[in-house]
């Protein structure tokens, strides 16, 4: 019996897999993810410079065999910052994205299993929170607690939950009154067991989904969150306050504002191309 | 088929219409519709085109402490007294005036000035503008000095200033952006809202329109009681982006930009058809070291943390190479300003310094700011420098709003502050180094309240200059702070504009620029 | 249908409560006393304390609260703007129908890309054709807005000299930021409109009428899109809503005087009636626009109309039962 439930898993997960490497979009941006992974981890490996090391007397240089992308106003490697940056993307993203998913999936749990007063007061609080922009939402989390990575994962991963919470309560509904619930019922399983073991499984794809999009649009809101000034501070490189703190210099040194823009264009890109091809990949009505 | 026409027929409509009321109603708050803001540009070639680095909040002198609104009040009103180009005191409404006591001035008013609504500027008017100036929030720490209740008007054109202690910066103070007369009439009939959006004053220019996040346009007084200006209009826009406003001046968009980035400046300079104009200003930048702060009060720690850093460098890299080196804790341009030695750069020895202070292994210090591109590249490089004695800074970049909180509340350590004497007078410079003044500071010393107090009661000008040395001595050898730079005004300027003066409290008089054509 | 507006509309009053306390409890905890960045450098902490005690800053919570709700429901005012006095209602209309303009422009243009994508990328599914409109669609949504829009004016503007940087006034300005927000937002519009179109092409309709020999053009457009695009209206509809309010970097970049720079600007000037009154402000233009939309899908999809329609009454169990 084991034997064939580890069996139709494996080959469900290598059909997906394979569905996966035929969309040529895919792999590239898995490829493009690999890249970003292997830049945070191996940032002190790779980067020829320390991303806080000034030079003052070579300001301003261009793209160069020493300085791939040149450096900024204070003299400082570009292409080392971006780099490290690709690290400070990469947490705040999954950090960001793993909270508004585990509380969406608590919340979405929570409202659609036990329905009622407590479906209606969650989502009504969703509503709310839906209703104001996502940007001008984050904006005011940020002013309230304040700067720093901590703050800005909080700020972007509460705007981020009803999103799931929609998505586990839709699925948690149209399974809710099935027969195998109730059969699970009847031999003695408890709620928890119901939700997490049977239901939440069912609904993992589009929360993968999901959350691939998701850390795209967290890495966005974090660059934009520190162009304006509220995020990530200096002399931590994150790309979009280095965007930031480059825009003045844009006419005389359109590199310090390039490269960076770039990396977040090229990590989105990839990104949204891995997240749709996962979609697809997933999508239970191409089974056959 | 005929339903989707439908449905495409029926959002096209709804998204034109929202389009068109969009443009009709958009852009006017007080008059010029949006067409008047585009015209501007084939308009008249007499209207000259100004851009701000923000709008203003409003217009009323005693409502708000931003420069862009000074700078456009500059036409709107008139002073007392005006600063020439070399720094003289000159009569502006004022023909004469005389100190009749320790604490009152009298002065005597020109009898030919009406207000922009055709009613004459009398003393009253004189006496409610520095009454009201006394109360507004706005105005209210700038005239601190001044006592409202023994204002009076003497007679139609004479008006006694009274001070609540002998003080001697009394004309400075008056001469400045601040000291402007408003006019009662207009003020008490329309109220502080309306009069702040609109408001009636005796200067060059009056408020033709201000359309909100576009455009404030200025027309000519044609009952002028001066030299009536060359320029029959002007027009004040507002770009926030430091490159933007590069761009329009190269691309003829406008004819005079205040508030250039340094980088711009250097480009612009060898621009064709532009030319930048640089002028002494009253700015003083400095990064400021807590004086209530038990780890700060030590001499020889602050002796070593200045001497860790490379001023000339710090200063060119973030100012351009030619902002000139601190030599001061006020600016060079400040009246009674005395040159100090220069501090030295010396790693080793600050190191050395630094053992004997008793952190032989170094500390921790922090850096807070309100954030501002300058002030961040500052930070950085000191804590850049000051991590090579040994000294780890962390640097806190904050909004304005949450900076100022804390600066108040002394809890900021070491802070990237500037400050800028906009009446020229060292006592408004040398200010913030009170005991009683608010700020990152935190000063505790009541030396300098000593030197301050004897300064700004002391009305010989010999006299005077002498206190102000020793108290810049005291303070430079004490090392409250490391001291930066004092920064130019900047502006760029078309090839068409001749006239422009620099103004060192970036409120230039537009008045007696000509368009060359 | 007027009971199911009605009903709708009284629905969005409990969420405009809950999106005002909600703003409200955060400006609260905001650090930064309004009172000092009016009064600017070196007030003194009596003058502080007296013009906070004027604005009321010091009261405590819920009688802050309550005055302010006091105020919209008896005076249908939003409160005073700190930074500049006038009723925060003119301010906000003042620069509102800039924020519509642009808006309105984004997306036209991101329909545009969006919906032609979306069709060439489900009708050639996994082609080349698949690939390329998606990187297509997807280029504008991978470009932060404010790094386009600094591209583009260093491009049109610097190099070629062909638009204008900033401003909103003329029509030659609303080229560069239209076509930045509406980019970005094509990509999302593509996605809906593919899976849609992928859906609906799917049916056993569109299969019939191939099979009756249908050219392929009149298939994907007559019968395919009609039904597919109705899913897309909901998008297009999120979308516009969420322009309203959140195009704050382009506004930025572009110095154009709209809504979302209004509010981050308050925030930063922590004046708070504009902040609660703009936010609270946009929710309830996004609330209509959903509404709009919705409307708008029952008005098209004859299935879900029938739904609303109060004319016709659902015959009971018994009534067709009887009748059979």
């Amino acid at each position: 019996m084991k034997m064939q439930k580890t069996n139709r898993k494996a080959s469900q997960f290598g059909r997906i897999l394979s569905r996966l490497c035929q969309n040529k979009a895919a792999v590239f941006g898995m490829v493009i993810l690999l890249v970003l992974l292997f830049c945070s981890i191996f940032a002190g490996v790779i980067a020829p410079y320390d991303y806080a090391a000034q030079d003052l007397a070579s300001r301003f240089q261009g793209p160069s065999l020493s300085h791939f992308f040149g450096t900024d106003n204070l003299g400082r490697d570009i292409f080392s910052r971006v780099i490290y940056g690709a690290r400070i993307s990469l947490i705040v993203g999954l950090s960001s994205v793993c909270l508004a998913a585990f509380l969406g999936i608590i919340l979405g749990a929570l409202s659609g299993y036990y329905g009622n007063v407590c479906d209606n007061i969650i989502m009504r609080a969703m509503d709310i929170l839906l209703a104001i922009p996502n940007l001008l939402l984050a904006i005011s989390i940020a002013a309230t607690l304040g700067n720093g990575i901590g703050n800005l994962i909080l700020a972007i991963g509460i705007g981020s939950a009803p999103g799931y919470a929609r998505i586990v309560r839709a699925s948690i509904l149209s399974l809710k009154d099935q027969e195998f619930i109730e059969a699970t019922r009847s031999v003695g399983g408890n709620d928890f067991q119901i939700i997490f073991h049977h239901i939440l499984p069912n609904c993992l794809a589009p929360i993968i989904v999901q959350m691939t999009l998701g850390v795209a649009t967290a890495i966005l809101s974090t660059a934009s969150l520190s162009f304006i000034g509220l995020g990530i501070a200096p002399p931590t490189p994150e790309w979009g306050s280095m965007l930031s703190a480059g825009r003045q210099f844009i006419r005389d040194a359109w590199y310090v504002v390039t490269f960076p823009g770039l990396a977040i264009m090229i990590t989105i890109f990839g990104l949204n191309m891995f997240g749709d091809g996962l979609r697809d990949a997933l999508d239970p009505k191409l089974k056959n | 088929m005929k339903k989707t026409v439908k449905l495409a027929a029926l959002t096209l409509a709804a998204v034109l219409t929202l389009t068109a009321c969009g443009t009709t109603g958009g852009g006017s708050s007080a008059g010029a519709s949006s067409a008047g803001g585009s015209s501007a540009n084939a308009a008249s070639a007499d209207t000259l085109r100004v851009v701000l680095n923000s709008e203003p909040s409003d217009l009323d002198p005693h409502k708000n402490t931003r420069l862009t609104a000074w700078a456009v009040q500059e036409e709107i009103f008139d002073k007392l007294v005006t600063k020439d180009e070399e720094g003289n005191i000159q009569p502006d409404l004022a023909t004469s005036w005389t100190q009749i006591d320790d604490h009152t001035w009298q002065f005597k008013l020109r009898d030919d000035v009406t207000f922009h609504d055709g009613s004459k500027l009398t003393a009253a008017d004189v006496v409610f503008s520095f009454q009201r100036a006394c109360s507004a929030a706005g105005s209210k720490t700038f005239f601190v000095q001044f006592d409202p209740d023994n204002m009076k008007a003497v007679d139609d054109y004479t008006v006694n200033v009274a001070t609540k202690q002998p003080f001697a910066a009394v004309l400075n103070y008056l001469a400045s952006a601040r000291g402007a007369i408003l006019c009662k009439s207009a003020v008490e009939s329309m109220g502080d809202e309306a009069y702040g959006r609109a408001p009636i004053g005796s200067g060059p220019y009056k408020v033709e329109s201000w359309s909100t996040g576009n455009s404030i346009i200025l027309t000519r007084n044609d009952n002028y009681w001066g030299d009536k200006p060359a320029c029959s209009k002007i027009e004040f826009r507002f770009i926030t982006e430091a490159a933007n406003r590069a761009i329009e001046l190269e691309t003829g968009g406008a004819d005079i930009v205040y508030s250039l980035a340094t980088n711009d400046a250097d480009r612009l300079e060898s621009t064709e058809g532009v030319q930048v104009v640089s002028g002494p200003a009253y700015q003083f930048v400095y990064v400021s070291l807590n004086m209530s702060d038990k780890t700060l009060q030590n001499e020889k720690l602050r002796e070593a943390l200045v001497t860790a850093i490379d001023i000339p460098s710090l200063v060119s890299a973030v100012y351009g190479p030619n902002t000139k080196v601190a030599d001061s804790y006020m600016s060079s341009n400040v009246a009674m300003h005395a040159s100090m030695p220069a501090k030295t750069y010396d790693p080793a020895k600050a190191k050395e310094l630094l053992a004997e202070a008793g952190y032989p292994n170094g500390l921790n210090l922090s850096i807070k700011l309100a954030e501002d591109s300058n002030a961040s590249a500052m930070a950085e490089i000191v804590q850049g420098m000051w991590a090579e004695i040994g000294v780890t800074a962390s640097i806190e970049s904050m909004e304005q709003a949450t900076y100022l909180e804390q600066a108040n509340a002394g809890q900021v350590q070491v802070a990237i502050a500037t400050t800028n004497a906009v009446s020229g007078d060292p006592e408004n410079a040398l200010m913030i180094w009170r005991s009683t003044a608010v700020n990152a500071i935190q000063a505790c010393d009541p030396k300098i309240d000593e030197y301050l107090d004897a300064g700004a009661a002391e009305f010989d000008a010999t006299k005077r200059e002498a206190i102000y040395k020793e108290a810049q001595q005291y303070l430079w050898d004490k090392d409250y702070c490391v001291p930066v730079c004092f920064p130019n005004v900047v502006y760029g300027i078309s090839d068409k504009v001749e006239g422009f003066q620099c103004h060192p409290g970036s409120t230039p008089d537009l008045a007696k620029v000509v368009l060359a054509q | 249908m007027p009971r199911y507006i009605f009903k709708r509309l009284l629905m969005m009053i409990p969420v405009l409560i809950g999106v005002s306390f909600v703003i409200f409890s955060m400006l609260y905890f905001t650090p930064g006393n309004p009172a000092v960045q009016i009064l600017g450098e070196g007030a003194s902490p009596e003058a502080i304390e007296e013009l906070s005690n004027e604005m009321g800053l010091n009261d405590p919570f819920f009688i802050r609260y309550f005055t302010y709700l006091k105020g919209i429901v008896l005076h249908g005012s939003l409160g005073t703007s700190y930074s500049t006095n006038r009723a925060v209602m003119t301010e906000i209309l003042s620069r509102f129908p800039t924020t519509l303009k642009l808006a309105a422009l984004s997306i036209v243009i991101a329909t545009l890309i969006g919906v032609l994508c979306g069709i060439v990328a489900a009708v050639k599914q996994y082609s080349v054709f698949d690939n390329v409109a998606t990187a297509v669609s997807l280029i504008g949504a991978s470009m932060p807005n404010f790094w386009q829009g600094l591209m583009m004016i260093l491009l049109f503007s610097v190099y070629l000299g062909w638009l204008p940087a900033s401003g909103f006034d003329r029509p030659v300005c609303w080229i560069m930021p239209a076509l930045t927000i509406g980019t970005s937002t094509a990509a999302s519009i593509m996605r809906m409109t593919r899976s849609s179109m992928l859906e609906v092409i799917r049916q056993d309709y569109i299969r019939t009428a191939r099979a009756k020999g249908q050219k392929e053009k009149v298939v994907v457009f007559h019968h395919a899109l009609k039904n597919a695009i109705i899913p897309v209206l909901t998008t297009i509809g999120l979308s516009f809503g969420h322009m309203m309010g959140g195009a704050v970097l382009t506004e930025s970049i572009f110095g154009i005087p709209g809504l979302g720079n209004l509010i981050v600007g308050a925030i930063k000037a922590r004046d708070y009636p504009l902040v609660q009154g703009g936010v609270l402000f946009i929710a309830f233009a996004f609330g209509f626009v959903n509404l709009f939309v919705d409307i708008l899908y029952a008005y098209c999809d004859p299935r879900i109309k029938s739904q609303y329609s109060t004319h016709k009454r659902r015959k009971t169990k018994g009534e067709v039962a009887q009748a059979t």
